[in-house]
């Protein structure tokens, strides 16, 4: 199943933002004042217009990221690591389905897509066998 | 507003519970967080009965605890000077009246380029910071979540078991394995903080062969490998997924039962741990013939028992007319097949049917000869006056079955011909889930199922492992050999 790194735009009349949520974390040293976005036209990083982040600041402090998290953060660590944040997108689901036969069945699956999937149309049940 | 609070914490107020709940003594330390609101999932007051040694009396008290058992056991076995965290909420997922989503959990934060960890390379942060010997999300700020540097998040269905949402059914919060018709919470928790400490291909998106970039924005076709893929060797290309490009990857990952996993202490876990692969077992008197031939299975007529006497097999005649075994026998070969295993090829009508007209022609058994390339196949259909056993076999194993049949006659005499006789029996030479090198396989199926491939062990796998696609009702909590391979997966990637 395929799994995407979801974006929305933030500014009206300025290019999309791809990642908005890469500028909502300061990076750990010395490069904590730094807020990047990836320009929509280009799809390269680059250094956040003042206007783009002020707008991120102020999105951080709505406290909107409560909700689930739509975007990956990037990580830095003085010692050089990097790395990101990940979203419910990367998580393992496990599903369970009533087998016709009255027993349950239990599957892992690697994105929330194929595990509600599962839910409509139940796999490895044995109608799905061909059967000539 | 999100309610903080380690696992201690939430339950310290419950001395009767400290002592089902601290952690047992153990080189690496699990430290659980809740997300939950008040009154809802861990903190949910609704009074319950103890119940399969689970001592909590309310239900999240109940839940509490079986996280807690779980991280115990997964601490048990691994090492870190840095604190392992979870975080964890009892959230609405989706549901139907025959089915739920149970849960989910993954690795939050992935890393690389950090100390005593392959250059270049991502890793769930758990074993990150266990390798670094420091935790690399210190003093990052949070997220706005509450839980935006934890090492391993997780949440699971607060509805399951209600009206609508495999109504009737709710997790199974003992911890004695009991679960009957409930689901055993333990196994699937067990299971999916498995995903989060690593044992996924994390980065790779197996559906087109692209990794995650340097940047962690984006699955790209020059993006960072995963510690996983220098184990991922695939038998049919002669490499691992480490030198691969991404379409290769990808064509590797719905490769059946070719993707061996080589770290040398799942390999080394595999030869205790996986059995001899059930097989059907051939004896001819003319060379050539006799041997183990891997077979699928029928949903319909009884089920095959292992070592056990299958019978003299004996050929229907193919029809291209009416397609083989597709009407009643005529009488010849009633009388080739009476008593006999009828090799019947596959084609025209169904399975079931064949095998119908075998057993009124009073055969013992039917083997399905594949007509195309591939594995043999399992074989759907339904017919419950089937009362004799079919099984299948690929194409190549049906013409070298029906040449042998063929061969044998002649070191018989005239009124006893010579036969090939078969039965069920255990092919002590392979390792079932294994290849030939007797290296564990991991799942491939063709097509992709619906994302569940690679990063779970195969389901040939017997007996069966607690990280394969389908959590068996017959796991244990064990996680090493002789009873299961995921640590010595995890200790490959340096756990």
């Amino acid at each position: 199943m395929v799994r995407t790194f979801k974006s929305y735009a933030l500014l009206a009349g300025v290019a999309a933002l791809a990642l908005p949520a890469m500028a909502q974390e300061a990076p750990v040293q010395a490069t904590s004042n730094q807020i990047v976005v990836r320009d929509a036209g280009t799809g390269q990083l680059r250094a956040a217009s003042p206007e783009e982040a002020n707008t991120l600041r102020e999105h951080h402090a709505t406290g909107r990221l409560r909700a689930a998290a739509q975007s990956t953060l990037p990580r830095f660590h003085a010692s050089g690591a990097r790395g990101a944040r990940l979203t419910d997108e990367f998580m393992s689901y496990s599903v369970v389905v009533r087998q016709p036969d009255g027993s349950l069945k239990e599957f892992c699956f690697e994105s929330r897509e194929a595990a509600e999937a599962a839910l409509k149309a139940p796999v490895a049940a044995p109608q799905t066998l061909p059967t000539e | 507003m999100n309610f903080i609070k380690t696992s201690l914490v939430a339950l310290a107020a419950s001395a009767s519970l400290a002592a089902a709940v601290a952690p047992a003594h153990a080189a690496a330390t699990i430290q659980i967080t809740s997300r939950d609101p008040a009154g809802v999932g861990f903190n949910d007051p609704t009074p319950v009965a103890p119940v399969g040694g689970n001592p909590g009396t309310t239900l999240g008290e109940q839940r509490m605890i079986v996280y807690r058992y779980v991280a115990d056991i997964w601490q048990a076995q691994l090492t870190s000077n840095v604190t392992i965290t979870v975080n964890a909420g009892w959230e609405a997922l989706a549901c139907t009246d025959t089915g739920a989503t149970l849960g989910s959990a993954g690795a939050w934060n992935i890393w690389y380029d950090f100390a005593n960890g392959v250059p270049g390379t991502w890793y769930p942060q758990a074993l990150a910071n266990k390798l670094a010997g420091v935790n690399l999300s210190a003093g990052i700020p949070d997220d706005g979540s509450g839980y935006g540097t934890v090492d391993i998040k997780t949440q699971f269905n607060v509805n399951l078991g209600n009206p609508g949402c495999l109504t009737g059914t709710p997790f199974y919060l003992g911890l004695d394995g009991n679960a009957g018709s409930k689901v055993n919470f333990v196994e699937t928790l067990l299971h999916e903080l498995g995903h989060g400490l690593g044992f996924s291909v994390l980065s790779v998106q197996t559906s087109t062969g692209n990794r995650i970039n340097a940047e962690g924005t984006a699955y790209t076709p020059t993006g960072l490998p995963s510690i996983w893929e220098g184990f991922m060797y695939d038998n049919t290309a002669g490499k691992t997924w480490l030198a691969m490009t991404p379409t290769e990857r990808r064509l590797s990952a719905i490769n059946p039962l070719k993707l061996a996993w080589t770290g040398p202490q799942a390999v080394a876990g595999a030869l205790a741990t996986l059995g001899p692969v059930p097989t059907l077992k051939v004896t001819s008197p003319a060379p050539g013939y006799s041997g183990f031939y891997d077979y699928g299975t029928a949903a319909f007529g009884p089920p095959v028992v292992t070592q056990s006497a299958f019978g003299a097999l004996a050929v229907v005649p193919a029809d291209p007319v009416n397609g083989t075994g597709c009407l009643a026998f005529n009488a010849a070969t009633i009388a080739a097949v009476s008593g006999k295993v009828a090799i019947i090829d596959r084609g025209t009508c169904g399975f079931a049917v064949k095998a119908k007209n075998a057993q009124n022609a009073g055969a013992i058994g039917v083997i399905i000869a594949n007509n195309a390339a591939g594995a043999a196949p399992g074989l759907g259909g339904a017919d419950p006056t089937i009362v004799i056993p079919t099984v299948s076999v690929s194409q190549a194993d049906g013409v070298t079955l029906k040449a042998g049949v063929a061969a044998s006659v002649k070191y018989g005499t005239r009124s006893q011909p010579g036969a090939m006789s078969s039965s069920f029996a255990l092919d002590t030479s392979r390792r079932a889930g294994a290849d030939a090198a007797g290296r564990p396989l991991l799942y491939t199926p063709n097509p992709l199922v619906s994302g569940s491939s690679v990063s779970h062990w195969d389901v040939s796998a017997f007996p069966n492992l607690l990280m394969e696609p389908n959590i068996n009702a017959d796991l244990t909590t064990t996680l090493v050999p002789p009873k299961d391979l995921t640590f010595p997966l995890l200790r490959d990637i340096g756990w």
